[in-house]
């Protein structure tokens, strides 16, 4: 027994010491795509499916792209494809395709997604729609074929909402499509215009509006464009956010002077106080699963984040730090925020995770404001000034890419990014 | 079976403190061995008394002839309470102990630069605050060439198992080990696992 | 040896069909859009007063000179007919707190001129936050102008 115990003393066992090397870093380049020409793609003055594709993956500079003559054969079919055509090229996702095109009311498209590191089809897909379809066909392969490469939802069919300012007396609200592109009016007036906000089915959009002399909420139906107002008795109400389970609206009151946060009942159209307190509440936030709020208040002397949950009352402070806080909207995952953090007159749009302390600025602008986050939690948008013009700035999470919008000129502001659609 | 497990848990055990043991007792010595050459320098700016002495060079040098008596009273001066133990500690130099070191900075190095050459070719996929990781185990040739590679313990996250294979898939070749001592590589390098981590450090 | 086989069959069709294929259709849909009624402000008098009360960063509260000016308004509100204070605020920090700002400013001149014995029904708060500025700079010189109520009498 004991000659045994020390001879597996002597002999170490190799296993248990196995050396394990640890990789926290990813690489500093992007991964790079190709979205090959999809065969028969090529329909009389309209642009192309692959270009119409690429330019949806490379929006927000998630991806590199390889040129159409940089590639080196044009596969449409797995019969067709050869790994190293692209292994040569360092590319590391590719997207081929079909169109059947015979009958331009009806394209029926096939496409696939291969991965060429694992040497692997990670997606096979069909879509049909008709020639006037094609942008919404190209975002809906965009949206699959970030899906099965990230593991995240494609938001390449999702809207902006946002507000213009072109000159003094005029205010517009507009949605567009996420990329900047089929901007449609929703609303104009000579009083101002503040905080869009998307009902989840994304059927409608509350707004405050100055047009009686005071700000009221405004509830405007996408559709049919007919606009209800929220019934408050006179007293001026803003900050409207609809609730994911779609049955309340939280909104700001000021009754007697005293911004404080309220719930209306969509249903039964009561309202119902949640706050309490002499100092500015407003700015509220609901969480993804529609129990709790986040929102602003000055009752410590600055404004600060606080989280309410709605079903108890009960408030807790959020952050500790820094003499600004505000705007706060939590992330899809529903345990970090986005928020405006203000030290010494610079402001910058920052995230915090809710058990943590720390508050960590993403942005570099310095008079950031309003963000927003995409459904998929990977990119917030924000607006920010240069000179006297406002516009929109975006960033992805993991900082490797910064972009400007290219919305409309002139003093946009507000951004709201439109919930998935189903 | 029993006996089998408490024999290697208990052998790991004692290398460790074996180990650990060793490397102080090295860094005690070069301490100390500093700090026995910066004496004299130091006693530049030793309180008045001593200054004095300074000024009569030869009689300085006899003075402060080191042993280790006069040692400990330059130590207290100059405040570092520690020496004192240095100075009693057993100096000699055990064989084994700098071999041992000598073994883990080449490895280190080899670790390194490993590192450096996935971090440059992982292309992380963008996962939004979760705290996941995949391990993969590789096996080497001398050469530096990937013989083979597979999935140990999955993240439950396919992108991310996937990304960190592909990752392996891109790069053939090792060359970090390739002018490593053959007992160093057959001891560390042979098979090992990467843990990719989708949180840093 | 014959299990391998079967295994190594099964699992290679697995993998085949493994790659479920996904099928789209396409909708559209297009919004329609909506036109304010115009906003019709009513006759203001003309007092030869600085119509402007000041303040400082993320504060509401009066300055000494501030009470003064509104002092020299005491007698032209008692006899007007309605009283309008219009608070704002610069564009630093976020709208919807400016708003609040604006109007928290725009009560304390209120409260004030109550104190001196205006009449409080007559007298109308309203905040436009940061929305209607009057300088667009993004310096100082330019905040300092926007951070106001504005004073009419009716």
């Amino acid at each position: 027994m004991r000659i045994l115990f020390l001879f597996f003393l002597i002999l170490s066992p190799l296993s248990e010491s196995k050396l394990k090397i640890e990789i926290t870093q990813g690489s500093e380049t992007l991964p790079k795509i190709a979205i090959v020409p999809f065969q028969n793609e090529i329909l009389s003055g309209r642009e192309t499916i692959s270009s119409l594709v690429e330019a949806n993956m490379t929006l927000f500079g998630e991806f590199n792209s390889i040129k159409k003559t940089e590639m080196l054969s044009y596969p449409n079919s797995e019969e067709n494809f050869f790994y190293r055509d692209w292994r040569l090229l360092e590319v590391d996702y590719v997207v081929i395709g079909r169109v059947d095109n015979t009958d331009l009311t009806n394209l029926d498209i096939n496409y696939l997604v291969f991965d060429i590191g694992l040497k692997k089809i990670i997606l096979k897909g069909d879509i049909s729609g008709n020639l006037n379809e094609l942008e919404q066909i190209s975002k809906i392969i965009s949206n699959r074929a970030y899906q099965s490469i990230t593991g995240l939802d494609g938001v390449f069919n999702t809207k902006l909402a946002y507000i213009l300012n072109p000159n003094k007396n005029s205010y517009k609200i507009y949605i567009s499509d996420i990329d900047g592109s089929n901007e449609q009016l929703l609303f104009k007036s000579l009083s101002p215009l503040m905080s869009p906000s998307w009902s989840a089915d994304r059927k409608k959009l509350a707004y405050v509006s100055f047009e009686k002399g005071y700000p009221e909420i405004y509830i405007q139906d996408l559709l049919t464009g007919n606009r209800s107002s929220i019934d408050t008795l006179g007293m001026s109400n803003s900050a409207p956010v609809w609730s994911p389970d779609s049955k309340y609206i939280a909104f700001v009151m000021s009754m007697s002077g005293n911004p404080d946060i309220y719930l209306y009942n969509l249903r039964n159209k009561k309202i119902s106080r949640l706050t309490r307190h002499y100092g500015i509440d407003t700015e509220p936030a609901w969480s993804p699963n529609s129990k709790k709020l986040l929102f602003t208040s000055n009752r410590s002397g600055s404004p600060q984040i606080y989280e309410l949950i709605v079903s108890t009352g009960r408030i807790k402070r959020v952050t500790l730090d820094g003499d600004y806080n505000a705007r706060a909207r939590y992330f899809p995952n529903g345990k970090d925020i986005v928020l405006v953090h203000g030290n010494d007159g610079v402001f910058h749009i920052a995230t915090k995770n809710l058990k943590s302390r720390f508050i960590n600025s993403i942005s570099k602008t310095s008079l950031d404001e309003s963000p927003t986050i995409s459904p998929n939690g990977n990119i917030i948008i924000y607006a920010t000034k240069k000179k006297t013009q406002g516009f929109l700035a975006g960033l992805t999470l993991n900082g490797k890419s910064k972009f400007t919008l290219p919305v409309q000129e002139g003093s946009v502001r507000e951004p709201a990014w439109s919930p998935l659609a189903n | 079976m029993t006996n089998f497990s408490i024999g290697f848990v208990s052998s790991i055990v004692i290398h460790t403190l074996l180990f650990l043991f060793l490397t102080i007792d090295l860094t005690l010595k070069s301490n100390k061995k500093e700090n026995f050459s910066s004496v004299p320098i130091k006693f530049i700016s030793l309180p008045e008394e001593i200054k004095t002495i300074t000024s009569m060079p030869q009689k300085a040098i006899k003075k402060l002839e080191p042993t280790v008596q006069s040692l400990l009273e330059v130590n207290e001066i100059l405040n570092k309470p520690e020496l004192d133990i240095f100075a009693q500690e057993n100096l000699n130099a055990d064989i084994t102990a700098s071999n041992l070191s000598k073994e883990n900075k080449e490895v280190q190095l080899r670790i390194n630069l490993i590192q450096k050459r996935i971090n440059s070719v992982w292309k992380k996929p963008p996962l939004i605050n979760q705290d996941i990781q995949v391990e993969i185990t590789i096996n080497l040739a001398p050469s530096g060439e990937i013989l083979s590679f597979k999935l140990l313990n999955s993240s439950k996250n396919k992108v991310f198992d996937d990304s960190a294979l592909a990752a392996i898939s891109n790069i053939s070749f090792l060359p970090e080990v390739i002018n490593l001592d053959r007992r160093y590589f057959e001891k560390n390098f042979r098979s090992f696992n990467l843990v990719f981590k989708s949180m840093g450090n | 040896m014959k299990n391998q086989y079967a295994a190594l069959i099964f699992a290679t069709f697995f993998v085949i069909s493994c790659t479920t294929t996904v099928s789209d259709k396409v909708t559209s849909s297009d919004y329609a859009s909506a036109e304010s009624d115009v906003y019709v402000s009513a006759e203001k008098l003309d007092i030869n007063l600085s119509d402007k009360i000041y303040f400082n960063f993320d504060k509401a509260s009066l300055t000494d000179s501030s009470k003064e000016l509104i002092s020299e308004y005491i007698d032209f509100a008692k006899n007007a007919k309605a009283i309008r204070l219009e608070g704002h605020c610069d564009e630093r920090g976020t709208r919807e707190y400016n708003l609040a700002l604006g109007e928290k400013r725009a009560i304390e001149v209120k409260n004030y001129l109550i104190i001196k014995g205006v009449s409080s029904s007559k007298i109308k708060v309203i905040s436009y936050g940061e929305e209607k500025p009057i300088e667009l700079g993004s310096d100082e010189s330019s905040w300092k102008e926007n951070r106001r109520v504005e004073i009419s009498l009716f």
